[in-house]
C-alpha cells in the first residue's frame, strides 16, 4: 500500500471539504512525527505495506477509575451519568427519560476536532446536525462565538440529560489519542528494568490515568509492538469507535433480544461513531423496563458497562532498535 | 476406590474411539457404550448434529469447525468467539520465566443471543485430542450436557447433564467437582479478571513459548478483543443464569414440591464454590503513594446484600495505602512460586486476590426469592448472621441443619421461610447466647425493620474497618485473613494451578473477621 492519499473523515462521513479535515488531522500528527518519536509515523507521509497488521485495541466505555473506587454499583452509575467530566474513556453518553423511566441512552465517540472543522468549513451543516440529533431549538450563536470560533462546551453539548452531540470531556479528543499512541512508542525503563506493566508504563511516561481502561490499554498495545522494532500509526479513518453493546443477559419484558435496541445514528457497523439504545416505539415498554441481573435499567452507566470502545492501529514491520528511556515520573 | 474426581476421565483406557460412551462419575462405574437411542435423547447440538450422525471430531479444533459446518446458514451456532487465559499469562518474558508452565488455555464459544452461546469448549490446545471439555446447552431437556474426550484417539464421553450435579450419586464428582451446581465455571467474574486476556490485561504471544504453534493459531490471533469483559457479560453470566432459571422454571410456573431444599440453601448459607476477585492495581505499578481500593466483597457479601432483591446499603470504599500494602508484601514474604523452581517476589498480577461469593450462588438466591421459597426477610436475616465473613462462614453453614426437609410452592408462596425461621428460633431458645441461632434470632426480632437494622449494623462495622485500614497494625490482620481465605479456597477442586495464588509465610490458624472489624480465631 502506498502512502495514504489523505485522512478520511470520521467513519467516511460525507463532508463538503474533506481535504480540510485531512489537513487538520495532519497537523495533529505533525506534533509527534520526527526524530524524537521515530517509531510513530504519519501514513500520508510514509508508505504502509498492504499486509501490515491492524490490531483492534478495545476497552470498556464505563470509567474504570470510578469502577475501581466506588463499590456501590448504583453510586458509580449515578455519578457517571451526572457528570460528563467523569466519562473519560473516549466515550460519553446522555440519558433521556419518559415520566421518570429511562427511554433512550445516546452514546458518542465523535471527537470535538471534527465539529470545529465543520464550524469552519460548513457551518450550515453543523447547525443542521445539531438540530437533527440534539434539539430543533439550537441557534448558530449557541455554537459559534462572536470571534467565529466553535464552542466545544456549548450548552447543547454539555448536559447530562437529553442528547449530546460529541465528546466534551477535556481528555476525550483525537489529539489526546494520537498523542498517547505516539508517545507510547517509546520504550521505558525503571531501575534498570524494562517497563512492561501497562499501569506502570502510563505512570512512567505520563501517558494519562493508570486506572482508566483506555490509556493503559492503548499504551500497552502500542508499546509491545514498538518493543518488537515496529512502527505504529492509527488506521484510517483515525478515530474512536463504538462496539455493539454486550447485551446477553439483559431481560426484556417480552423476551426480545436487547441487541436489537442498538441503533447506529452516525457511521456504520464497522465504524460506529454515535448510537442510541432505545426500545422501538412498536413495543409497549421502555429501556427502564429491561432488567440486568434483576435490576431495572435506571442509569445510562448500566449500558455503558456493556459498551466497548475501540481504536485501530497499524503495525508497520520495522527493525528499529529502541533504546529504553528513563521514566518521567 | 475408583477415582471420582474430574481426572477420572484421564484414567480411562480409550476403549473404542469409534463410539460415544457415557461416564457419569459416581453413577457409572466404568464408561459404557451409549446406544443410538441414548445419544438421540441428548438434545444439544453437539449430540444432534455430530455424535448422533457418527461424526466424532478428533481434536478441539475439529469440534468447533465441524459444529459450525453442520449448522445451517445464518444459524447463531456459526458465531464463534475465542478467549484465552492462563495463570502465568502476565509473567514477564524473561530468562527466569522461560519454560514456566503458564497453564495457557482457550475457551471457545459457538452461538449468540440473549441467553448466551450454546456451546462452550475448553482446551489447552486446539490440536489436542484428549482432555477436551465441552459444555452444550440441551435444547430439549434444559441444562448443559458435559462431554469429555480422552486418549490420543479421542474417545468421547458424555459426562452428565447439569441436573446430575444435584443428584446424590454424582454430586461433587467428575465434572461436578468444579461445577458443583451444574453451572459454567468462570472463577474471575469481575474486572480486572486476573488471568484472562481482557481490556485490563492483554495476553501477548510471548505468553507462549517460542515455536509454540498456538502463537499463530486463529484462536489466539483472532481472540475476542473484549476478552474477559465479553466472556463475562455475553457468555458466563448468561449461561449461569440460564441454568438457574431452567432449574427453577417448573416451580416458578406451576409451583409444587421443591426437590432437596437443603441443596438450595447450601448455595445461600454455605460456600460450595467461590469466585476470585482482586483490586485494580497491578502489582508492578504499586508504589508507596498508590491508593489500593480493596474488593468490597472481602469485607461483606455486598453482591448479595446490596443488590436486588435485598437492596441493603452499599459499603463505602475500602482503601489502603500502597505503603502499608508494600510493607505487608515484605513482612509476609509474598511471592509467586510454581513449585518447579520458578520464584518471583511479590503479589499476583493484580494486588489482593481473594475469594468472594460465587455468582452462581447469588443467582440461586435471587431465584429462590423469585419463586417464593425464600422471603427477603429470611434471606437478609440468614446472610446477616456472621456477615463479616462473606465466605467460608462456619456460623452460617451451621444453620443448614435447620432447613426443613420438604417445601412446597403454591401460588408463588411457601411456608418454608417461616418454618425455617421457627426452627432456628426454637434452637436459639435452647442454645448458648453466642450461637449462630441466637444471632439469627436477634436479626429476626427486628420484624419488618430487618433491613434498617441490618444497614445500621453494617454501617458500624464499615466504620470500624475503614478506621483499621488507615494503619499498618490495622491492615496486617486483614492481609493475614486474606491468606487464610485463600488457603481455604486452595482446598476446593477449582484451585488447580500453582501460579493461581501467591505464597506467603502466613500460617492458617482459623482466623475470622469479627463484628468490630478485628480479626480473631
Amino acid at each position: 500500500m502506498p502512502r495514504l492519499e489523505r485522512f478520511s473523515t470520521p467513519a467516511h462521513l460525507k463532508d463538503s471539504d474533506p481535504d480540510a479535515w485531512s489537513a487538520r488531522v495532519t497537523r495533529i500528527f505533525a506534533k509527534h512525527v520526527g526524530s524524537a518519536l521515530p517509531q510513530f509515523y504519519d501514513p500520508t507521509k510514509k508508505s504502509t505495506p498492504a499486509n501490515a497488521p491492524k490490531p483492534m485495541i478495545s476497552w470498556g466505555a464505563f470509567p474504570a477509575a470510578l469502577r475501581a473506587q466506588v463499590p456501590s454499583a448504583l453510586e458509580r452509575w449515578r455519578l457517571a451519568d451526572a457528570d460528563r467530566n467523569l466519562q473519560d474513556e473516549y466515550c460519553e453518553w446522555t440519558v433521556e427519560k419518559k415520566n421518570g423511566t429511562v427511554s433512550k441512552i445516546t452514546f458518542t465517540t465523535e471527537v470535538p476536532e471534527y465539529w470545529e472543522h465543520l464550524a469552519e468549513t460548513d457551518p450550515n451543516r453543523l447547525l443542521s446536525l445539531y438540530k437533527k440529533y440534539v434539539d430543533e431549538r439550537v441557534k448558530p450563536s449557541d455554537l459559534i462565538a462572536a470571534n467565529g470560533s466553535y464552542q466545544r462546551d456549548n450548552r447543547w453539548n454539555t448536559g447530562r440529560a437529553g442528547r449530546l452531540m460529541h465528546l466534551a470531556q477535556i481528555n476525550n479528543t483525537l489529539g489526546a489519542a494520537v498523542d498517547l499512541v505516539a508517545r507510547a512508542t517509546v520504550m521505558r525503563r525503571r531501575d534498570g528494568q524494562l517497563v512492561t506493566d501497562r499501569q506502570q508504563l502510563v505512570v512512567c511516561a505520563g501517558l494519562g490515568n493508570p486506572l482508566r481502561n483506555s490509556d493503559p490499554q492503548i499504551a500497552s498495545a502500542v508499546n509491545v509492538q514498538a518493543g518488537l522494532g515496529n512502527e505504529i500509526t492509527l488506521a484510517d479513518p483515525p478515530g474512536l469507535h463504538l462496539g455493539r453493546p454486550l447485551t446477553a443477559g439483559l431481560v426484556t419484558p417480552d423476551g426480545a433480544d436487547a441487541a436489537d435496541f442498538w441503533t447506529i445514528e452516525r457511521g456504520d457497523a464497522e465504524h460506529t461513531l454515535r448510537a442510541r439504545f432505545e426500545v422501538p416505539s412498536s413495543k409497549n415498554y421502555l429501556v427502564g423496563d429491561i432488567e440486568d441481573n434483576g435490576r431495572p435499567i435506571k442509569f445510562g452507566g448500566q449500558i455503558a458497562d456493556r459498551v466497548q470502545v475501540w481504536i485501530k492501529a497499524i503495525v508497520k514491520p520495522g527493525n528499529h532498535q529502541p533504546s529504553p528511556q528513563p521514566c518521567e515520573n | 476406590m475408583a477415582d471420582e474426581t474430574c481426572r477420572a476421565f484421564d484414567s480411562q483406557a480409550p476403549f473404542d474411539p469409534g463410539a460415544v460412551h457415557r461416564l457419569v462419575v459416581g453413577a457409572d462405574p466404568v464408561p459404557r457404550r451409549m446406544s443410538p437411542a441414548e445419544i438421540n435423547a441428548l438434545g444439544d447440538p453437539f449430540a444432534t448434529m455430530l455424535l448422533a450422525k457418527g461424526k466424532l471430531p478428533r481434536s478441539a479444533e475439529q469440534v468447533i469447525d465441524q459444529l459450525k459446518d453442520a449448522a445451517p446458514k445464518n444459524d447463531p451456532l456459526r458465531t464463534q468467539r475465542s478467549f484465552v487465559l492462563g495463570e502465568g499469562s502476565q509473567l514477564a518474558s524473561t530468562a527466569e520465566s522461560e519454560g514456566v508452565d503458564r497453564t495457557m488455555r482457550f475457551v471457545v464459544t459457538l452461538g449468540a443471543g440473549s441467553e448466551g452461546p450454546d456451546v462452550f469448549l475448553s482446551s489447552l490446545n486446539p490440536a489436542h485430542h484428549g482432555g477436551i471439555e465441552v459444555m452444550v446447552w440441551d435444547r430439549e431437556n434444559g441444562g448443559f450436557n458435559f462431554y469429555r474426550s480422552t486418549g490420543d484417539t479421542t474417545m468421547w464421553m458424555f459426562a452428565g447433564n447439569s441436573r446430575d450435579a444435584l443428584k446424590d450419586a454424582s454430586r461433587g464428582k467428575g465434572p461436578f467437582e468444579s461445577h458443583p451446581s451444574g453451572s459454567l465455571l468462570m472463577k474471575e467474574l469481575k474486572a480486572p479478571w486476573i488471568n484472562w486476556h481482557s481490556p485490563d490485561a492483554n495476553i501477548e504471544e510471548t505468553a507462549f513459548a517460542k515455536g509454540d504453534k498456538r502463537r499463530t493459531h486463529p484462536w489466539f490471533k483472532k481472540k475476542d478483543p473484549g476478552g474477559a469483559l465479553a466472556f463475562q457479560l455475553e457468555a458466563a453470566q448468561p449461561a449461569m443464569t440460564r441454568w438457574v432459571r431452567a432449574r427453577f422454571e417448573k416451580l416458578k410456573k406451576s409451583g409444587g414440591p421443591v426437590t432437596r431444599p437443603k441443596q438450595i440453601m447450601d448455595q445461600i448459607l454455605g460456600t460450595p464454590t467461590v469466585n476470585l476477585t482482586t483490586s485494580s492495581i497491578a502489582s508492578k505499578a504499586l508504589t508507596a503513594d498508590t491508593p489500593i481500593f480493596l474488593p468490597s466483597t472481602f469485607f461483606v457479601d455486598s453482591d448479595s446484600l446490596s443488590a436486588p432483591p435485598l437492596g441493603l446499603d452499599f459499603p463505602p470504599p475500602f482503601e489502603v495505602s500502597g505503603k502499608i500494602y508494600q510493607r505487608c508484601l515484605e513482612k509476609f514474604e509474598v511471592r509467586m512460586d510454581d513449585g518447579q523452581g520458578f520464584k518471583q517476589k511479590g503479589d499476583t498480577h493484580f494486588c489482593f486476590l481473594v475469594p468472594e461469593r460465587a455468582f452462581e450462588d447469588q443467582a440461586v438466591l435471587r431465584e429462590a426469592i423469585s419463586i417464593g421459597l425464600v422471603t427477603k426477610r429470611l434471606a437478609t436475616c440468614l446472610l446477616m448472621v456472621d456477615p463479616w465473613n462473606p465466605v467460608f462462614s462456619t456460623r452460617r453453614q451451621a444453620l443448614l441443619q435447620h432447613v426443613p426437609v420438604t417445601a412446597t410452592i403454591k401460588d408463588g408462596k411457601s411456608s418454608f421461610s417461616n418454618e425455617m425461621a421457627d426452627t432456628i428460633l426454637a434452637a436459639a431458645d435452647l442454645g448458648p447466647a453466642d450461637a449462630p441461632e441466637a444471632e439469627f434470632a436477634e436479626r429476626w426480632s427486628a420484624g419488618a425493620s430487618f433491613a434498617r437494622e441490618a444497614n445500621q449494623l453494617l454501617k458500624d462495622y464499615y466504620k470500624a474497618v475503614t478506621t483499621k485500614l488507615k494503619t499498618q497494625a490495622g491492615f496486617e490482620p486483614y492481609f493475614e485473613l486474606a491468606e487464610e481465605r485463600r488457603a481455604r479456597f486452595n482446598q476446593l477442586p477449582i484451585s488447580e494451578f500453582p501460579l493461581l495464588l501467591p505464597r506467603t509465610n502466613i500460617k492458617a490458624k482459623g482466623r475470622v473477621m469479627r463484628q468490630d472489624g478485628s480479626v480473631g480465631l
